[in-house]
């Protein structure tokens, strides 16, 4: 996935509104005027967010003209779940090396006076 | 069983917040040496190989992480502020051999918050200059975690300036 898709992905489900919009659509779809009213938000307010949402690919909406349902889209979650594992792996790695380095140092009783050079 | 990284994605920023079961001097002391940076710095299949560091504000530390099929990845981190042992703040980038920095860059504050006598809080805070920066790097820290190589990440950089 390139990266501006990553960042719409990212930027979609920053904002606290949206997160509650999808797991609202996580239980079940719904349309705009259902969406809006739990939310006590005006409708073009909520179609600003669920067009974002769309755009993220997080969300896809029926094809009828007037009910229009919002259904959770599971693929664009495990998308956004799935490169940040990956970057948690690696820091989970790293992480997992400080501990075993600081567990050997508090065994041995401090850090090593060795010098630093390459 | 390892304690519990949380990973967040805010924005412009990308912030690690870990405990660390030792004491937070000895935790600090594992950032400021080469010595201790080559022990755990190095992702497993990307040890770190080549390493300098002059351990002040206005100090460098480059290094070098050599990848399972003999790529090289090069990075530089300049240090703006330290405060032995609880904050240590360093604008980093990916960097060639001679120290001529590839973008994106970020300044990565890390803390080191006492939690008790062998109880540290980490937490490393990197501020991008824009989303897509940030996610480039999410991008790049998944293809060295797998170690793909690098010229193929140079071309991905290439492409995405």
């Amino acid at each position: 996935m390139p990266v501006d898709e990553l960042s719409t992905l990212f930027g979609a489900l920053a904002d606290p509104t949206r997160r509650a919009i999808l797991a609202r659509l996580a239980s079940g779809e719904a349309s705009v005027t259902e969406l809006a009213d739990p939310f006590d938000m005006s409708l073009p307010a909520i179609s600003k967010h669920l067009k974002v949402l769309e755009r993220a690919g997080l969300i896809e909406r029926g094809r009828h003209a007037q009910y229009r349902p919002c259904r959770i889209r599971p693929e664009g979650l495990r998308t956004a779940s799935d490169w940040l594992d990956d970057y948690r792996q690696l820091w989970e790695d790293r992480f997992s090396r400080l501990d075993d380095y600081l567990k050997t140092l508090q065994e041995q009783g401090g850090p090593s006076e060795e010098k630093d050079n390459g | 069983m390892a304690n519990r990284l949380s990973v967040e994605v805010a924005d412009k920023t990308l912030r690690l917040v870990r405990e660390v079961d030792a004491p937070r001097e000895l935790v600090f002391q594992a950032y400021a040496s080469c010595d201790a940076i080559k022990q755990w710095f190095g992702p497993q299949p990307w040890p770190v190989t080549h390493c300098e560091m002059d351990f002040r504000a206005g100090g460098q530390w480059h290094f070098k992480m050599t990848g399972p099929n003999g790529e090289e990845g090069w990075s530089l981190a300049r240090y703006e502020e330290i405060q032995a042992p609880e904050r240590i703040v360093y604008v980093d980038s990916f960097s060639d051999a001679d120290r001529n920095i590839v973008p994106p860059e970020s300044r990565v504050t890390v803390e080191f918050v006492d939690r008790g006598p062998k109880k540290t809080l980490l937490r490393m805070e990197s501020v991008y200059a824009s989303n897509d920066a940030r996610d480039q790097v999410i991008a790049m820290g998944v293809e060295e975690g797998i170690g793909i190589s690098l010229d193929q990440l140079d071309a991905y950089l290439a492409q995405r300036q």
